[in-house]
């Protein structure tokens, strides 16, 4: 028996946005590792390069497969009273948020997120471990429309 | 319990006027610190004006006391506590009886002196939002507990649709209490090293005033040549080491009396009211909808003699009013007692059921596995290392027997999970206060097709929450559709009443 749901992927906009967020923390690698090439070459240690050469291909991967592959682990679903979202792609995880148990609700959108067409929808519990659930790179009429979904279904149980 | 409360403009009321005297009294260590100094500075000009500056000092705090106590008013309206404060910069704040959890009343020994209380309405918000008074007479104490603590009720059963009577009748019933024995039992087992810090603080004094140095190594050698043979030598150590003991059991023993004496805990229709303290006397109230889990736990030798403590987790934020301890040391049958008015009960292990062997698996890969690679590691550098190993033994041990107490089971609607070897913990949780159901993977739990099933619940802490760890990746889904099968079970049930 595996989840009893069937996920739904992201939109392709978020792998750009995954993609340009792995850009920055790249960038710095290559950087790093172009400055302990210049000290080598200063110093005249036989193949300053190498450090600069082994970064490309780690930084390529880092941009190009790893945000592709971690797109691909997210997924969603709305069941009839819980929200699925599960991500991960070392550790999988799986969150199932009943949605009686949602305490409130965000959409957010960032520029890069603006520009690719995807939003997130952030969901707030009284929990404390998985306190607060997010679910990225879906519409922002998903967004919306998942967002008044819930509200509908927030009952005013105590906890 | 008084009319003129429920009108529109509440009675708006000061605080004790004891108060005063016992900030001044608070103060008055600060205030009177600087008098050597300022006798050392005029040592010519004599005592007399020392005192008089000291006075003066003192009656400048009297008056900023003053000023601060006649600017504090609080009052009870319809709907909310509002407490107003400040000399300069006013405060008011207001504290919804809905979001009130717990009326807590303290007495420390100050408080005593002047037969005042303080009074903190704790609410689920940040701690901020709490409110204190501090510090109001006795009757006026328990009068604003009985007044909140009924409208709080009323608030939360209104929307909990349970009955009201409930909260209407507010007879006491005694539930557990700790006779004088048994809290000197509890602590034996509470044994405490702290106080050795503050010897050895105070021998660094010692040492000091006697130009003693503890550290000088001729001196041990002459007090071990003076003690003409080796033998006897290692008995003072052993003398030493036993004293040491008893010291740490005495210290457990006296803080336990002071916290647990007159431990006492009173089922009052919707909420617990346990009252402890020699010195401190402490009151809480717990209200019975705000629980979100019972635990028990016990350690190996109280386990052995059949003690246990049982803990509740409410919403409150500070971590030491998260989960009160409702009976710190108590047999089973009395945590059965404590537990029937939350409506949960314990249940035999054997009921339950152990999660993979795979458990096994990990545990040992992780308890064992990776300290044997660092000890192997470092014994390339210092071979000596390699009798780190036997310590290798009983983690095996402990490894081994993991699983057999790791259990979990669904029983009657209320999901129970056990865990540990040496210090056992027994979670009991009502599915309706599960906020979200989590069922993780890691790498080396893909590899032996497990999952861990952790269950969010308010007021859990960071790390060590409901947790089933390893289970088939089948009964962990299997698992998280039993609890909310069993959740909707339990609102219908609830909007159905």
């Amino acid at each position: 028996m595996h989840p009893p749901v069937t996920l739904t992927s992201l939109e392709p906009g978020q792998r750009r946005v995954m993609q340009l967020a792995a850009l920055l923390p790249a960038l710095a690698l290559l950087a790093v590792s172009a400055g302990i090439g210049a000290a080598l070459f200063a110093k005249d240690v036989p193949l300053p390069w190498l450090p600069a050469a082994l970064a490309v291909p780690a930084v390529l991967f880092l941009v190009l497969v790893m945000p592709v592959r971690a797109y691909r682990a997210w997924g969603w679903a709305l069941a009839e009273d819980e929200l699925h979202v599960a991500h991960g792609l070392w550790s999988r995880v799986h969150t199932v948020v009943p949605l009686s148990r949602v305490q409130h609700l965000d959409v957010a959108q960032g520029p890069v997120e603006r520009a690719n067409g995807v939003a997130r929808l952030i969901v707030h519990t009284a929990g404390t471990a998985h306190a607060t659930v997010t679910l990225p790179g879906i519409s922002r009429d998903t967004a919306e429309q998942l967002r008044d979904v819930i509200r509908a279904q927030i009952r005013s149980e105590p906890w | 319990m008084s009319a003129n409360e429920t009108a529109d403009a509440p009675t708006v009321r000061r605080l004790h006027p004891g108060t005063i005297g016992i900030t001044l009294l608070r103060q008055a260590p600060s205030t009177l610190l600087g008098l050597p100094a300022i006798l050392a500075l005029m040592s010519d000009t004599g005592l007399l004006i020392a005192i008089a500056i000291a006075a003066v000092g003192m009656a400048v705090a009297g008056i900023f006391a003053w000023l601060n106590w006649s600017r504090f008013t609080y009052a009870i309206g319809a709907d909310s506590v509002v407490i107003e404060s400040g000399v300069f910069s006013r405060n008011r704040r207001v504290i919804p009886f809905a979001r009130v959890q717990d009326v807590d009343i303290e007495r420390k020994p100050l408080h005593r002196l002047f037969g005042l209380a303080k009074v903190t309405l704790e609410t689920g918000g940040s701690g901020d939002d709490e409110g204190d008074l501090d510090s109001v007479g006795i009757e006026e104490a328990q009068r604003l507990r009985a007044v909140v603590r009924a409208r709080a009720t009323g608030a939360i059963m209104q929307s909990a649709a349970q009955p009201a009577e409930a909260a209407a009748s507010p007879r006491s019933r005694v539930l557990y209490a700790m006779s004088l024995s048994r809290v000197l039992g509890w602590g034996l087992f509470n044994f405490s090293l702290i106080w050795l810090a503050v010897i050895f603080g105070a021998l660094q004094y010692v040492e000091d005033w006697t130009s003693i140095d503890l550290y000088d190594r001729d001196l041990w050698e002459m007090l071990r040549d003076r003690s003409a043979r080796y033998v006897v030598a290692s008995a003072a150590w052993v003398a030493l080491a036993a004293a040491l003991g008893l010291l740490g059991v005495a210290a457990g023993l006296i803080r336990t009396l002071l916290r647990d004496y007159g431990f006492t805990v009173a089922d009052e229709g919707g909420r617990y009211r346990r009252t402890r303290g020699l010195l401190t006397h402490s009151e809480a109230v717990i209200a019975l909808p705000r629980v979100q889990l019972a635990r028990i736990d016990t350690g190996w030798p109280r386990r052995r003699l059949g003690w246990m403590r049982l803990r509740v987790q409410t919403l409150a934020t500070d971590d030491k009013a998260r989960m009160p301890e409702i009976a710190p040391f108590a047999r089973g049958g009395e945590v059965d007692t404590l537990l029937a008015p939350l409506a949960l009960e314990r249940v035999h292990p054997a009921l339950l059921e152990r999660v993979s062997s795979g458990h096994v698996v990990r545990a040992i890969l992780r308890q064992v596995g990776v300290p044997a690679a660092a000890i192997v590691i470092a014994a390339l550098f210092a071979p000596a290392a390699l009798l780190l190993g036997l310590l290798l033994i009983p983690a095996l041990a402990l490894a081994l027997l993991r699983r057999r107490y790791h259990r979990f089971a669904l029983i009657d609607g209320i999901l129970h999970v056990q865990r540990g070897v040496l210090t056992r913990q027994t979670w009991i949780v009502p599915p309706r206060n599960v906020q979200a159901v989590t069922i993780r993977r890691g790498p080396v739990q893909r590899l032996l097709g497990l999952s861990t099933v952790v269950a969010d619940t308010a007021g859990a802490p960071m790390l060590g929450g409901v947790m089933v760890q390893d289970v088939a990746h089948d009964r962990a889904w299997a698992l998280a559709a039993a609890l909310r099968e069993a959740r909707l079970a339990a609102s219908a049930a609830r909007s159905g009443a």
